[in-house]
């Protein structure tokens, strides 16, 4: 399938009540004094934790963003795939997903976040790119089955796929859940 | 399906879609370079899209300056500004109004082409930050198929038409502006005669004297309602007010008519726009608003200009047209019967919030519901589920408001209930609003190129600080405004709050201090009857201590009943700033490091990396000196100005700014001396005609204030002209510190 204008991947905190979202602003500010993601063009941190089940902290990019989001009351790290000069899906988001999970490895490893965990077995990918990508079920089959074999190599055989789509106007979801995803596992996908 | 211009043909109006057309062709013109910058850059605002901070390329990370390498490094959208670099895109809601299928389209631009969330702005607008100028012209489409056009939204053009959101429920009304306020949106819309201003234009519109209403005396034309009865008929008008406006020097309106019949209000407008298209300053942008042009010409000389221009306006049929084609079927149809809120049960907090968000309308049975929105914030989600409140309790009756809230109108009593049910799920249930938790705040320096200090920083710690303690907060201090500006710009409309706080700064040591000019006892009621003063600048982290010493300060002190504005008087200037004079003391970085960042962020405000010697330390210390000087000149002029003595008052802030200039000048050249004429002669060379004084976005703006104030006093000084230099003086005191800051070695962020 033609990759998507744009979509983000997201990977959800295990440990949320740790750390007051809040601690991100420094901890993100620092990533961009030591230059984190050299691919990629990061320009600013948006502090948006005042407002109820939003977009969190996010470091804006230019290529992409990284956030500490709580959309839908669901704590998560999530990379937003803003600028996607890939053809193809399957490309695009085994590159989204080698940033976010390079982007939880380091904050899991940040002091200041005391000790926050992801869940790495799940993954959710949501289209924001209602042209191309329409939240419907034709659409939702087709993305699945297109998204299954990169599912597989990087979350084990036993991947299942969650195809079930709640409002028609909020972009199209879909959440593969099986073995955890590392570097080393998409490195070899 | 390939594109959106493929899927919305047919459902978009014809001239909105030509329009966009065009505008697309214009962006690939500039990309071939055969459209010059600065053409397509007021092409490109004109359409809405406006530039964000560190779109020229450079961003202080909090240890150095360092370069944005944007991809596309050759092409510029503007003056100054990458291409792809992200902009903000301004949408304008003439009366703030909203339907449910404008408001899910809305959500579902904020989600693909923004950061998720709609900003609320303090004129009925909604912002999206963070867009690419690529994905501009399909998000306009998108906007174009729900009837919204973005078209100037932004440059020198008129400008969002705002109107006061109770408008056509509210009691004290005389009549529905909302009408008048869309049909003056339609008619000015991209005519010719509002192309070719030096400067942008607002309008508003007020039903009524007494409230906040429209705001109609801080706008450049605003239109308050009034009827006149004539054999036996009532006539609808307006009182018609020019030449008001916030910004660095605010000014408060004129009258310019008494009465103007309803008939007569779009030829007048168009007669006001084509005098200040002829007239209004087209070089120096700083002296280009109406407000200007009324001051300079006097209003009685700018009510002749209007007169002989309304005179030989051509005839046109847009002009009446409206009364009878619109006015007459212009209603709002409420989606539910309205109906007693009877003994039903209730949630829990509902008493709290429907004191402070509900307004009874005047139509029996129905309610106005305020949604108070954190920092003028909402995400895509929320919008969607509030898009399914509105259709399932009111229909299209939502409206946007001035201070960054969202309101429901014709919500049935009965209803009240389950609607803050439904509301606090989507987690906009919150209370308090229209009261002192609920702070305005402009984006300060989140994005705007032009912020100094985090006006949302402060307003989110101050929010939280007040909401902690809203249920023991007096009814006194419940009831005042706070409205946060982070530049002297006042988008943040700082001079009509009860207490007003913009941003700047402050030097201590190598460092620059974040620091919030507090401004006391603007109205805001009275159609923001009166401004604010500038009391002092306090270090950005002492704020909440300053307001708390502020509002304990006014309810011990206040008489029965005095309010804010009224208590500030009575104390004085003087009494009022030796409550904030112990907070104004600048610390070392190494006494208060904690000073030095600002609200929301880690980062050490601006770091000086290069090393300064005896000879400049004793240079600063001078210079400090000599500077406070200057301020203490400058709150003289203020006490003057408050005892009625206009002339001193004048003459007081012109002196504080020779004494600015002088602290500076001195820096370079200490045997300057006192003449007022040397100083300003020395000035100019030294630091004006070498653009030394000037900044990367003022210019020599400020710098201006002192030259033209030395050359030209005034020949009758008056209040409003004693103010204006008092504001001038103000201003022009800041912008030497940043000089003095900029040119003896501290880097600036």
């Amino acid at each position: 399938m033609k990759a998507p204008k744009r979509f983000f991947v997201k990977l959800f905190a295990s440990n949320p009540e740790v750390v007051d979202a809040e601690e991100f602003v420094p901890v993100f500010q620092r990533w961009i004094q030591e230059n984190f993601a050299p691919d990629e063009l990061i320009i600013d941190v948006a502090d948006y934790k005042h407002v109820p089940q939003g977009p969190g902290i996010i470091l804006i990019g230019h290529d992409g963003d990284y956030a500490y989001d709580f959309v839908h009351g669901k704590v998560g790290l999530q990379y937003t795939f803003k600028q996607v000069k890939v053809e193809s899906l399957e490309e695009a988001v085994s590159i989204a997903l080698k940033r976010v999970v390079t982007a939880i490895e380091k904050a899991e490893a940040e002091d200041a976040l005391n000790g926050i965990t992801f869940d790495k077995t799940k993954v959710q990918i949501t289209f924001l790119d209602r042209l191309n990508y329409p939240n419907d079920e034709e659409t939702a089959k087709a993305t699945g089955e297109a998204l299954t074999p990169l599912a597989k190599s990087t979350l084990g055989g036993g991947v299942t796929v969650d195809l079930t789509q709640s409002d028609p106007r909020e972009p199209l979801t879909i959440v593969f859940e099986g073995e955890p995803i590392s570097l080393n596992t998409l490195a070899t996908a | 399906m390939t594109s959106w211009k493929e899927k919305l043909q047919g459902i978009m109006p014809d001239d909105l879609a030509r329009e966009i057309d065009v505008f697309e062709g214009q962006m690939e013109l500039r990309k071939q370079g055969k459209l010059a910058e600065n053409v397509f850059a007021e092409t490109r605002l004109r359409r809405g899209a406006y530039g964000q901070r560190y779109d020229n390329g450079q961003r202080h990370d909090g240890v150095e300056t360092r370069e944005l390498n944007f991809p596309n490094d050759d092409l510029y959208k503007g003056p100054d500004t990458y291409w792809d670099a992200p902009g903000m895109m301004r949408i304008k809601l003439p009366f703030g109004g909203l339907t449910v299928a404008q408001m899910n389209v809305l959500a579902d631009l904020a989600d693909e082409y923004s950061d998720n969330i709609l900003h609320i702005t303090t004129r009925q607008d909604i912002q999206l930050h963070y867009i690419q100028i690529d994905d501009t012209p399909d998000l306009m489409r998108r906007l174009a198929a729900v009837g919204i056009t973005t078209r100037e939204a932004c440059g020198n053009s008129v400008r969002n038409i705002t109107a006061c959101e109770r408008s056509g429920v509210c009691h004290d009304e005389l009549f529905d502006v909302t009408p008048y306020s869309d049909a003056m949106a339609q008619f000015l819309l991209g005519h010719d005669d509002v192309q070719d201003f030096g400067r942008k234009m607002k309008i508003a519109f007020s039903g009524c004297e007494q409230h906040a209403c429209g705001l109609v005396k801080m706008h450049d034309i605003g239109f308050l309602a009034r009827t006149v009865e004539k054999d036996g008929e009532t006539i609808k008008g307006f009182m018609v007010f020019v030449g008001g406006g916030l910004g660095t020097v605010p000014h408060q309106a004129k009258i310019l008519a008494d009465f103007v019949a309803e008939d007569k209000i779009l030829p007048l407008s168009q007669a006001i726009s084509r005098v200040f298209a002829r007239l209004g300053e087209k070089q120096n942008r700083n002296r280009a608003r109406l407000k200007f042009l009324v001051a300079k010409l006097g209003i009685e000389e700018f009510r002749r200009l209007v007169q002989e221009e309304l005179e030989i306006l051509p005839e046109d049929e847009q002009h009446t047209a409206y009364i009878e084609e619109k006015l007459p079927q212009y209603a709002e149809t409420p989606a539910r019967q309205g109906l007693t809120l009877n003994g039903a049960p209730l949630p829990d907090d509902f008493y709290d919030w429907y004191r402070t968000n509900v307004y009874k309308q005047k139509q029996a049975g129905y309610s106005l519901v305020t949604i108070k929105l954190p920092l003028g914030d909402l995400t895509s989600w929320q919008m969607r589920q509030l898009a399914d409140v509105a259709e399932e309790y009111i229909g299209d009756n939502v409206r946007v408001t001035v201070e960054q809230n969202i309101v429901l109108r014709w919500v049935s009593d009965k209803d009240l209930p389950e609607v803050y049910r439904a509301l606090n799920a989507i987690g906009l249930g919150s209370a308090g609003a229209d009261t002192i938790v609920d702070i305005t705040s402009c984006p300060g320096t989140d994005t705007c190129k032009l912020g100094i200090a985090s006006s949302r920083g402060l307003a989110g710690e101050l929010g939280k600080r007040l909401e902690a303690k809203r249920a023991e907060l007096p009814q006194a201090v419940e009831d005042l405004k706070i409205k946060i500006s982070g530049c002297f710009n006042s988008c943040g409309q700082h001079h009509v709050a009860d207490i007003g706080f913009f941003g700047n700064s402050r030097r201590s040591g190598n460092h620059k201090v974040p620091h919030f000019q507090v401004v006391l006892g603007g109205e805001w009621h009275n159609n923001a009857g009166s401004y604010g003063l500038a009391m002092g600048a306090v270090p950005a982290k002492l704020v909440p201590d300053v307001l708390e010493v502020i509002t304990n300060t006014y309810v011990a002190e206040r008489d029965e009943e005095e309010n804010f504005q009224a208590w500030v008087e009575r104390k004085g200037k003087r009494e009022m700033k030796d409550l904030i004079k112990p907070y104004m003391e600048l610390p070392t970085i190494e006494e208060k490091p904690q000073f030095f960042s600002d609200w929301g962020d880690s980062r050490i405000y601006s770091i000086a990396d290069i090393g300064i010697g005896e000879c400049a330390g004793e240079v600063v210390s001078l210079f400090s000196m000599e500077i406070s000087r200057a301020e203490s000149e400058h709150f003289d002029a203020l006490i003057a100005l408050d005892e009625g003595d206009y002339e001193l008052a004048d003459k007081r802030a012109y002196n504080a700014m020779i004494l600015a200039a002088r602290a500076l000048v001195r820096t370079a050249f200490l045997d300057v001396g006192d003449d007022p004429d040397v100083i300003v002669n020395e000035f100019k060379t030294r630091f004006y005609d070498t653009q030394l004084f000037f900044d990367r976005f003022a210019k020599g703006k400020f710098a201006g204030y002192l030259l033209n104030r030395h050359e030209n006093p005034f020949e009758n000084v008056n209040e409003d002209n004693a103010h204006q230099t008092i504001e001038e003086a103000q201003l022009f005191i800041e912008a030497t510190h940043a000089a003095e800051g900029r040119i003896n070695g501290v880097i600036v962020s």
